[in-house]
């Protein structure tokens, strides 16, 4: 018996002072979850990042959907369109805050699609507060600054070294795209639209094969008229 | 040493004829559906869903089979009354333990190299390239669950039955898992709940310092990894405290 006050006197000793290694984390809004006990068992479980996954594809199934199923089905006159992104999009980052993906998604989304640029910022200023000397989120938010001013040639050469970028969500490559093809900047269309063909997210497939079909026409039209020209 | 080392061996061998393989089995089979629905629903992030799902899948399965394997051992070895005929072989109690808990541990470490090479091919087959935070994530892994035997081991030893054994060492887990956030919130607070807060912080284990996921270095790895060793040290040295002081 005279062994056991010293080795649990050590056990307590030990463990406290390892505590002190440990980062705090805290505690993600349960308020905001759509599914709070799931939540709750994937975090006591130490499983958040996968938590956070299960919660992304949510996110996607929920911005995939048609905007009356997307939440209440019938939505008040002049409510916004898919509420619910920004508050999925801060469960994710509350249970897996390094999400780089899930932040640049959710923000272009709000940002480029949905015109909801001061919930973009909030998500991405919360992420430079993170990681402050992350560039891409400088450049991100500079682009939606530059989209909120209406400024699509800037919006895209802030963000175009960033595209290569593996974390850079498929939705923003076909925005990028688009923007090239309205300026006429063909080459850098194409290129992002047969990055989009070649990647192993269908969704934007159709999309990049009708775009590139486009493209080959207009440039064939450019040829013919300078023929003619000449 | 040698004694030891038998024990070792035997343990392992019961265990792969009893349950690691329909274990193994099993993951695989829960892998290759996950990864079929959620390569699916994931698109852009598929490699993460696949890489995170895997890891998850493979901690679960190592911690349930870990704390089965050692809340089991040593009561079923005390009802079936073979622990008689291996103390009376010349064989000292410490020798007993280490052995068997050494057994147990080949049992886990044989499931998790299955496991991780299942996943390995399907994370390679969707074109994954080589990352060395898999690794450090998969000794983090084995470290947790390491803790977590150890605790169990004790329990089993303290306890009659093994579903207490399972309960105790499983709310172990739990809480040894919300560290993190029991930390920030006694940050937060003051009198009575700091001290409560503070107290918690003493007495359970804190698993975030072997979440080397993809954030990791030196100090990360040198720390959690002494403070494993550490703490499993502890918790079989009580075990061998209460081992010795049993009588058959």
């Amino acid at each position: 018996m005279r062994f056991w006050g010293p080795v649990f006197l050590f056990y307590f000793l030990f463990n406290g002072l390892f505590a002190s290694f440990e980062r705090p984390i805290s505690l993600p809004d349960f308020s905001l979850s759509k599914h709070p006990v799931e939540t709750l068992a994937f975090v006591n479980l130490g499983l958040n990042r996968f938590a956070a996954d299960i919660d992304m594809i949510r996110l996607f199934i929920y911005y995939g959907a048609s905007e009356a199923m997307a939440d209440d089905l019938n939505p008040p006159k002049n409510a916004p369109l898919y509420p619910g992104i920004f508050p999925r999009a801060e469960e994710i980052l509350s249970l897996d805050p390094y999400f780089n993906y899930a932040r640049l998604y959710a923000a272009g989304a709000l940002a480029f699609n949905l015109n909801r640029s001061d919930e973009a910022l909030r998500l991405m200023q919360e992420g430079l507060n993170l990681e402050p000397e992350n560039k891409q989120y400088k450049s991100y938010i500079a682009a939606i600054a530059f989209s909120k001013k209406g400024d699509p040639q800037k919006v895209v050469d802030t963000l175009s070294p960033y595209l290569k970028n593996p974390d850079t969500p498929s939705m923003l490559l076909n925005i990028s795209a688009f923007i090239y093809f309205r300026l006429g900047e063909m080459d850098q269309a194409t290129t992002l639209y047969q990055r989009l063909l070649d990647s192993r997210n269908p969704e934007y497939h159709l999309t990049a094969r009708k775009m590139l079909q486009k493209i080959k026409r207009h440039s064939y039209k450019t040829v013919q008229f300078k023929k003619l020209k000449r | 040493m040698k004694q030891v080392w038998v024990l070792a061996v035997d343990c392992l061998l019961e265990n792969i004829w009893n349950r690691i393989f329909i274990l193994v089995a099993l993951f695989g089979g829960i892998l290759i559906y996950l990864s079929l629905l959620l390569g699916v629903l994931a698109v852009d992030q598929e490699l993460r869903v696949l890489m995170d799902s895997g890891l998850a899948l493979i901690e679960l399965v190592t911690l349930i089979s870990g704390l089965y394997f050692s809340a089991t051992l040593f009561l079923k070895e005390i009802e079936t009354k073979t622990i008689y005929l291996i103390l009376s072989r010349p064989l000292n109690r410490l020798q007993y333990l280490l052995g068997r808990v050494l057994g147990l541990l080949l049992s886990l470490l044989l499931i998790m190299l299955l496991m991780s090479g299942l996943h390995l091919v399907l994370l390679f087959l969707h074109h994954w390239s080589w990352n060395n935070s898999y690794l450090f994530s998969i000794v983090g892994i084995f470290l947790k669950v390491l803790m977590a035997t150890a605790a169990a081991v004790f329990f089993s030893l303290f306890s009659t039955s093994s579903i207490a054994a399972i309960v105790f060492s499983g709310s172990l887990w739990v809480l040894g898992n919300f560290t993190p956030e029991i930390r920030f919130m006694t940050q937060k607070s003051s009198g009575l709940a700091a001290i409560c807060g503070r107290a918690v912080l003493f007495l359970f284990p804190h698993f975030e310092l072997l979440n080397w996921g993809a954030r990791f270095n030196r100090a990360m790895i040198l720390s959690g990894a002494s403070y494993a060793l550490l703490y499993s040290s502890v918790f079989l040295v009580l075990s061998w405290l209460i081992l010795q002081r049993k009588e058959f």
